[in-house]
């Protein structure tokens, strides 16, 4: 231990001295937080004051309303701010109008009457109806109108009839919204008095009163504030944490590798571990430190008012300090994320790299921690063991005062416990083997650039969020178009130019290798036999596949119930449903099997295959597939389809058995449904599903194929 | 006692058929260093010379334990590397191809962290660092941060990193490469007061001057091999060549025609085998 103070003692002597990281972590949260509030909250008071104190013209043509109704809207118009009321002749428009009463929107022609309306210079103006100066009005008479405002009446009764406005207006102008705004509040209190007198006349008074409901709501000030913040701290703690984590991690791992002075400290007289647990702290140390002073920053802007905790949806008072006292149950978490973050950049080679990585480790922290915006979801002992959604939850709870205490003492060892595993494999990312790459002189360390491994990871994220951004918003306003547009334009697109843009390696002689299109999309089989008995195997795992996946979906039922909305929206799958078998197949099993491969475990493993070891190709592949789906609710069975997918191509050494897995497992649960509730999993056959799969891996396992060629050694 | 169960009796420095074979994701298995022999006594200074990718610096990491041997038995100053890593690294000084320093830690931190690192601890601690500062001439900037150096500082704080707890040897890989003439020269310097200090001292370097004025004994390394070791007399004696850089192009040029043969031989009796 004596060793890892030290260490952590110079770690933190080096960290404190970096003047960008000390500014980015601690000087800039400090500050950032009181300017936000404090400028956020003036530019808010100044912006309504002046929109508040601002003239306004509005041309109206009032006249079919009654004397009494039309002073009404004047004075009420003259107490929401300086008003010019001017009169307005509307019949052009309402000609024009009436003419094009079926179109579903105003024509040019209306809308240039209307504009010209507006910008007709005052003649005429009456003097400002809330009092605004006689110099304002001057030059307002200049500028035209800002709003037109047109009453029309149908009917003669004035117990019965119905009043109608229409306000032309150009939602561009400050003004003119500022005039939009001022006349809808005029009308609702107009509204308000005309439909009392009216129930008056009619009816005597108020029928509603029959039945009158007075909410009481139980909460105190505190448990609402509480509630809100539930729901974003546990959010903020951990994204602040690798903010300032994030960048130890990165110079006390990633960045002495890439320096050399790492391969000075593993020459040193001590262990490993002593090592790595010194660097371990000061990551932590530095991201804790960054979490406190953000914390601090928020709570001291909260303290004095800066921050406007009612427009968070935390009502006025705030949470007292023993409900933040849960933020206890959140240290073993930041010890996890710090672990974690330290096993991720002592993996990278370069700092560069590193960076790459902490991408994922955000989203693998976010997903879970999402758990917290599900009302449903509670803290249990099953949660207790996940890693961030239990103190997720823990911290919600006790931020709402619900947090049992034996159950936040189990979130508190069980992190602990996965703290301590990170760890324990920290030591071993500090081999000199895997530092060093095994080579010895810097030629042989070139393929530490890993170029390819990294333009697989750069597209990933791209096809990630594109599909999710872009494809998603097509599917959304049209599944059956965004379906074409995802499975045959965007994703072929992608797997061709991720296969294309791959870099090359260089050959013996120094050349770059030629650019091999069909084997970089998998497409290149090796040989008859091993396609043949890969293809076998695969479909004969498909039904012990689909039985999985529904054990599956039965568990996570239970431990991750799905809204009624977000189920009948997955079944109704956007109205494919009505389409057909064929097309449904079409959709859903075959177009989705063959371009999803041919990007993933095609284009993107190929890259990986270059520069990775199987562990990582499969732990990528099984991230970006499950991210893709978009879907907390299918993040699990996604993530292990892509991992399996992923283990067989690199078995099988092209993409077509991945394909035929995939098609046969999508058609088997999209299309086997019968219509009387049994599924194709109860027909008798499916009890030979085991024995199918053990037939399908024995297949896989006993056929082999060829490995790649290696190059003469140095 | 025999040498199979003592062996290196003696020798700061003893490696046996040392080999490295590792797994390159892109090149496959390859074999780095196919079986070095080499033996070095305290107070001789020992060249291994060899042009890039020759496998002189994986050899190195090897005698200095960090990496481990895939074949062969490396033992420094009796100690076994594969047996006490550990007690290895208290006995060596091991300067990197890097400069590895520290950007933001000063000269006089940097030794008192390595120095803390071997053990050293109180007023011992600050009489080695004050005695690297006077060896090593580092006194006009040892407070000053490692960034802000030139690269001569820097390479002598370096060295005098590696030497604060004054280890019996010294395994230096390429010393003197990116530095200029008056750095170099007080590098050498530096080696050559090692050997009056009875200190062993291993470096690898491919500028043939350089092996030629400080070397006791030279050791060629070419592909992973030693092909030849002994002083610059025995070695001119044993290729007929009087300079230092003919003696290596000989001892290089028999080696690739020794592979032609061997290789043309495993050809032939394939084809005979096929037949």
């Amino acid at each position: 231990m004596r060793i890892a103070m030290h260490v952590l003692r110079t770690e933190l002597l080096q960290l404190a001295r970096d003047k960008r990281a000390l500014f980015s972590a601690v000087v800039l949260p400090a500050i950032l937080y009181p300017i936000f509030f404090w400028g956020s909250g003036k530019l808010e008071t100044v912006g309504r004051e002046t929109m508040a104190a601002r003239e306004v013209t509005i041309r109206a043509d009032l006249d079919s309303l009654s004397a009494s109704m039309r002073d009404e809207l004047t004075a009420a118009l003259s107490d929401a701010g300086p008003t010019i009321l001017e009169d307005l002749n509307a019949e052009i428009l309402n000609e024009l109008a009436s003419a094009e009463a079926d179109a579903e929107g105003p024509s040019k022609e209306l809308r240039d009457a209307a504009r010209a309306l507006l910008s007709e210079p005052r003649s005429d103006a009456a003097p400002p109806a809330g009092g605004g100066s006689a110099g304002e009005s001057a030059d307002a008479q200049d500028q035209g109108a800002d709003l037109l405002l047109i009453a029309t009446v149908d009917g003669e009764d004035p117990d019965r009839n119905r009043a109608s406005f229409d306000l032309w207006f150009d939602v561009k102008s400050d003004d003119a919204r500022e005039a939009r705004s001022r006349v809808r509040t005029s009308l609702e209190t107009l509204e308000t008095l005309e439909v009392e007198r009216r129930r008056d006349r009619l009816l005597g008074g108020d029928p509603a009163r029959a039945l009158e409901a007075e909410p009481v709501d139980m909460a105190t000030v505190e448990d609402q504030s509480g509630a809100a913040l539930g729901k974003w701290l546990p959010f903020i703690a951990l994204l602040v944490l690798i903010s300032g984590g994030a960048y130890a991690a990165l110079a006390v791992f990633a960045g002495e590798r890439e320096a050399g002075t790492l391969e000075t400290l593993l020459v040193q007289p001590v262990p490993h571990t002593s090592i790595a647990t010194g660097k371990f702290l000061a990551v932590f140390v530095a991201g804790f430190a960054t979490l406190v002073v953000n914390l601090a920053s928020l709570v001291a802007c909260v303290s004095l008012g800066l921050a406007d905790m009612d427009a968070m949806g935390g009502g006025e008072g705030g949470v007292g300090l023993m409900r933040m006292a849960a933020l206890i149950v959140e240290v073993p978490a930041c010890l996890l994320l710090c672990a974690v973050l330290c096993l991720v950049c002592g993996g990278a080679k370069t700092f560069r790299e590193g960076q790459l990585l902490v991408f994922p480790v955000t989203l693998l922290v976010i997903v879970p921690t999402s758990i917290v915006l599900r009302p449903e979801a509670t803290l249990t002992a099953f949660w207790a063991f996940v890693p961030f959604a239990g103190s997720a939850l823990a911290l919600r709870d006790g931020l709402e005062g619900d947090l049992r205490l034996s159950l936040a003492a189990l979130v508190m060892v069980t992190h602990v416990g996965w703290t301590w595993l990170a760890l324990s494999r920290l030591g071993r990312v500090l081999d000199a083997e895997r530092i060093l790459g095994g080579g010895g002189d810097s030629k042989s360390e070139g393929h530490l650039n890993q170029a390819a491994a990294r333009h697989a990871v750069r597209w990933g994220f791209a096809v990630v969020m594109t599909v999710y951004l872009i494809a998603g918003s097509v599917q959304r306003w049209d599944m059956k178009l965004g379906m074409w547009f995802t499975f045959w334009m965007l994703l072929p697109a992608f797997a061709l130019v991720i296969a294309w843009t791959t870099p090359r390696r260089k050959q013996l002689n120094e050349e770059e290798e030629p650019r091999d299109l069909i084997g970089r999309l998998g497409l290149r089989p090796q040989g008859l036999v091993p396609l043949v008995a890969h293809v076998l195997g695969a479909l004969l795992l498909v039904p012990m596949l689909a039985r999985g996946a529904l054990a599956l979906g039965e568990w996570q039922r239970d431990v991750l119930p799905m809204p009624a909305g977000v189920e009948k929206a997955m079944e109704g799958m956007g109205g494919l449903l009505d389409m057909g078998t064929g097309w449904l197949f079409f959709f859903l099993a075959f177009s989705p099997a063959i371009f999803e491969e041919l990007v993933f475990r095609g284009a993107l493993l190929s890259a990986m295959r270059r520069d990775w070891r199987w562990p990582k190709i499969i732990g990528w592949q099984a991230l970006y597939f499950a991210l893709v789906h978009a879907s907390v609710y299918r993040l699990l069975p996604t993530g292990i389809l892509g991992a399996l997918l992923a283990g067989l191509t690199l078995r099988a050494r092209c993409v077509y058995p991945a394909i035929a897995l995939h098609m046969g497992y999508n058609g088997l649960l999209v299309l086997g449904s019968n219509d009387d509730g049994t599924t194709v999993l109860d027909a008798g056959w499916f009890a030979y599903a085991p024995y199918m799969a053990a037939v399908g891996l024995g297949l896989i396992a006993l056929v082999s194929t060829r490995r790649d060629s290696v190059p003469s050694s140095q | 006692m025999t040498e199979s169960t003592n062996p290196g009796h003696g020798a700061a420095i003893f490696a046996d058929g040392l080999k490295k074979t590792f797994r390159d994701p892109q090149r496959g298995v390859v074999e780095a260093v196919r079986g070095v022999d080499l033996d070095c006594q305290p107070g001789e200074i020992y060249g291994l010379l060899g042009p890039n990718g020759a496998g002189k610096t994986t050899t190195l990491r090897m005698l200095s334990t960090i990496l481990a041997p895939t074949s062969g038995r490396a033992v420094i100053d009796g100690i076994d590397v594969a047996k006490d890593p550990l007690e290895v690294r208290r006995r060596i000084g091991f300067l990197s191809g890097s400069t590895g320093l520290y950007p933001r830690l000063t000269g006089r931190e940097t030794l008192r962290y390595f120095g803390k690192l071997h053990g050293l601890e109180g007023d011992a601690l600050e009489a080695s660092i004050q005695r690297a500062i006077e060896d090593f001439d580092l006194s006009k900037f040892a407070d000053g941060r490692c960034e802000t150096l030139s690269t001569g500082q820097k390479q002598r704080v370096s060295i005098a990193r590696a030497v604060v707890h004054d280890p019996p040897v010294l395994i230096l890989d390429e010393p003197t490469t990116g530095l200029d003439i008056m750095a170099s020269s007080d590098m050498i310097k530096f080696i050559e007061s090692r050997r009056e200090a009875g200190r062993c001292v291993l470096f690898s370097t491919h500028i043939l001057s350089e092996a030629e004025r400080l070397c006791d004994r030279i050791g060629v390394v070419y592909s992973g091999r030693m092909l030849a070791h002994g002083t610059l007399d025995e070695l001119r004696a044993d290729t007929g060549k009087e300079w230092l850089e003919d003696v290596f192009l000989a001892l290089v040029q028999r080696a690739d025609a020794e592979a032609v043969v061997t290789a043309a031989g495993a050809s032939a009796s394939s084809g005979e085998s096929d037949a």
